[in-house]
């Protein structure tokens, strides 16, 4: 096979346009503000389960958690921007990690009463 | 046993292994994959990154497991929200400086490039010294290592995530320094980007940690 073929068959490059710094700015500032609304559930209560709120604090912490996961490594780490390859492999990792962990807690969330047992067994 | 011998040569088309300075790896064909037409440093440490989901993903399901399984002290005992607060602020300004030291190599400005290193190293140097101190602080408050299941799933996720920033703080001051002696050049930008993603992951996951560890215990 010749370099020439190899060149040709090229298809997904990574040489890509960097956002600006003023971007950069932007992105930084609303991460900050995200992270100040997240701390101010703080000051409404420091124990968000039992607080008649509940729902909203928790889903609204975890949602600002989700997006600012997801600007940090679309715009600080170019997944955006990229190339599609670099999302897959990172992605994989993620999902993986996300389905074995919940499969797992789901497990153990089923057995619960068996681990009090033992628990009480040990004592 | 012909072939064998004819093989080195045949498959080399680089400069000579004694010419070979590690800079100029796209001569020997080492820098990109012809095929994808993308960096194989830059897919090694993605894969590295997507590996290293699966280590905090155990570590954060552990602490979700055990958090409220030991006797004694508890998450709501020892934690200081807002002092926390402000060291996840500095990590997550690091992440912003991090991205001017990559935006700067790439534009040539040797000087910018060292002080956005610098300043992220320094921001994640407070990041460890408040993390020291916390440590410290819910040590004195009686919660060792050992003392129930909380504490010893809360310490190995927050000293894994602390392991991993000294890493990157040793990564960003090894680019300073070669930086200060030149041997950091203009082509060599992917190495701080390399490094930069690195960087950003950690921070990344403090953002998971600080919201289920801290803001939701």
């Amino acid at each position: 096979m010749s370099t020439a073929t190899v060149d040709t068959h090229t298809t997904d490059h990574d040489d890509h346009d960097h956002p600006s710094d003023a971007l950069y700015w932007k992105v930084g500032g609303m991460l900050g503000i995200l992270t100040l609304l997240e701390v101010g559930t703080y000051f409404i209560t420091d124990d968000p389960y039992s607080h008649e709120l509940a729902p909203l604090l928790i889903g609204g912490l975890l949602a600002l958690m989700v997006i600012k996961f997801i600007t940090i490594i679309s715009f600080f780490m170019h997944l955006k921007f990229d190339s599609r390859i670099f999302r897959f492999v990172f992605v994989a990792g993620l999902v993986l990690a996300v389905g074995v962990y919940l499969a797992i807690l789901s497990t153990f969330a089923y057995f619960d009463s068996g681990y009090e047992a033992g628990l009480q067994l040990l004592r | 046993m012909t072939d064998t011998a004819a093989a080195p040569e045949a498959i080399t088309t680089g400069p000579a292994a004694d010419e070979f300075d590690g800079a100029d790896l796209e001569s020997w064909g080492l820098g990109t994959n012809n095929a994808t037409g993308i960096s194989n440093n830059k897919l090694g440490m993605w894969l590295f990154l997507g590996s290293d989901c699966l280590l905090f993903g155990g570590l954060i399901s552990t602490y979700l497991l055990l958090r409220h399984r030991g006797e004694g002290i508890g998450p709501a005992d020892v934690f200081d929200i807002p002092f926390t607060s402000v060291s996840s602020f500095v990590l997550l300004m690091s992440s912003v400086s991090m991205v001017f030291a990559v935006s700067s190599i790439s534009r040539g400005d040797h000087q910018k490039l060292r002080l956005w290193l610098l300043v992220t190293s320094m921001l994640g140097g407070t990041f460890i010294a408040g993390q020291v101190y916390e440590f410290t602080s819910f040590y004195r408050e009686g919660l060792g290592y050992t003392t129930n299941l909380f504490s010893s799933a809360f310490y190995s996720l927050t000293g894994f995530h602390g392991v991993h920033v000294t890493v990157g703080i040793v990564m960003l001051m090894s680019l300073f320094v070669m930086s200060l002696t030149g041997r950091l050049s203009e082509e060599r930008a992917e190495t701080v980007e390399i490094v930069g993603l690195y960087w950003h992951f950690v921070d990344v996951v403090w953002v998971l940690i600080f919201t289920i560890v801290y803001l939701i215990p």
